[in-house]
């Protein structure tokens, strides 16, 4: 190889290696990530997905729309303390 | 693929190695070529800036492709081959509105040498390389890779797909025109 007579800015080659290196590294690094955040959402899609089971009257009645509302159901299976305490602390301004 | 004395002892783990190895050997080539390349995608860009970009670009490919290499040129054939495809890509980019001819290309390249601090040669040198960026791309991969990094003719022939005959023809015309600049004040 012949006399160069340019030189690049000092410690270009230091910073281009660390890039390189750093570059074909990242795919690995990259698929952990991405595998992380399916993971994550997986799991945050079935949490939400489950169905959560109103156990308080004011939660169904947050939860669906009026003409739904299992009035009988909530009347057999909540106690009158669960039924109006809870009324009573979320929705006082309706009572 | 077939060893021989030229091939560095790194390639193995290169081309084949398991993630840590071939980092491994991807540093020992670092180490043996980062500056030979970027001298020569220099030459073949005309500044520091587009030179660093094609550099990393075509370390990046050495890496991601070297299990392709199949030894049947020589591994340094193969590297000037990727660095080659990667200057004239960012080029044809660079040039894509307009071309400038030999005679308008080079009182701008020597100007821009004159500027250029991080060039440190003397006069002749500076007419040398503004002569050399002044050349059509093709032509200046050619007269680089003969004169600058001593490949035989066969190995460019390999490396560009043109005959050894048309090589020839194209190295002794860019010497011609390089050697009016270089002799003749400027």
């Amino acid at each position: 190889m012949k006399h160069v007579p340019f030189h690049p800015p000092e410690g270009f080659y230091a910073r281009q290696r660390a890039e390189v290196l750093a570059a074909v590294r990242s795919p690995r690094r990259a698929w952990l990530a991405v595998a992380a955040s399916v993971a994550a959402l997986v799991v945050a899609g079935i949490w939400w997905g489950q169905e959560m089971p109103c156990a308080t009257y004011a939660c169904l009645l947050e939860s669906t729309p009026a003409e739904e509302l299992p009035v009988d159901w909530a009347l057999d299976e909540l106690s009158e303390e669960d039924l109006w305490l809870d009324l009573a602390s979320e929705i006082p301004h309706e009572l | 693929m077939a060893v021989n004395q030229a091939t560095p002892i790194w390639l193995h783990d290169l081309q084949h190695g398991r993630r840590k190895a071939k980092e491994r050997a991807f540093e020992a080539f670092l180490d043996a070529w980062h500056a030979r390349l970027y001298s020569y995608i220099r030459r073949m860009m005309g500044n520091h800036e587009d030179a660093a970009d094609v550099t990393q670009e075509t370390l990046i490919q050495i890496y991601r492709s070297a299990e392709r290499f199949e030894g049947r040129s020589a591994f340094s054939t193969w590297v000037f081959t990727i660095a080659s495809r990667k200057a004239l890509d960012a080029l044809e980019k660079r040039n894509r509105q307009r071309t400038l001819d030999f005679d308008e290309a080079y009182p701008l390249a020597h100007a821009a040498l004159a500027a250029d601090a991080l060039f440190t040669g003397d006069e002749i040198e500076r007419r040398l390389h503004a002569a050399v960026i002044a050349l059509p791309p093709r032509q200046r991969q050619v007269f680089t890779l003969r004169y600058f990094e001593n490949l035989p003719f066969a190995a460019i022939a390999e490396l560009t797909n043109l005959t050894e005959g048309s090589l020839k023809a194209s190295y002794h015309h860019a010497v011609k025109k390089i050697t009016q600049h270089v002799t003749v004040p400027a």
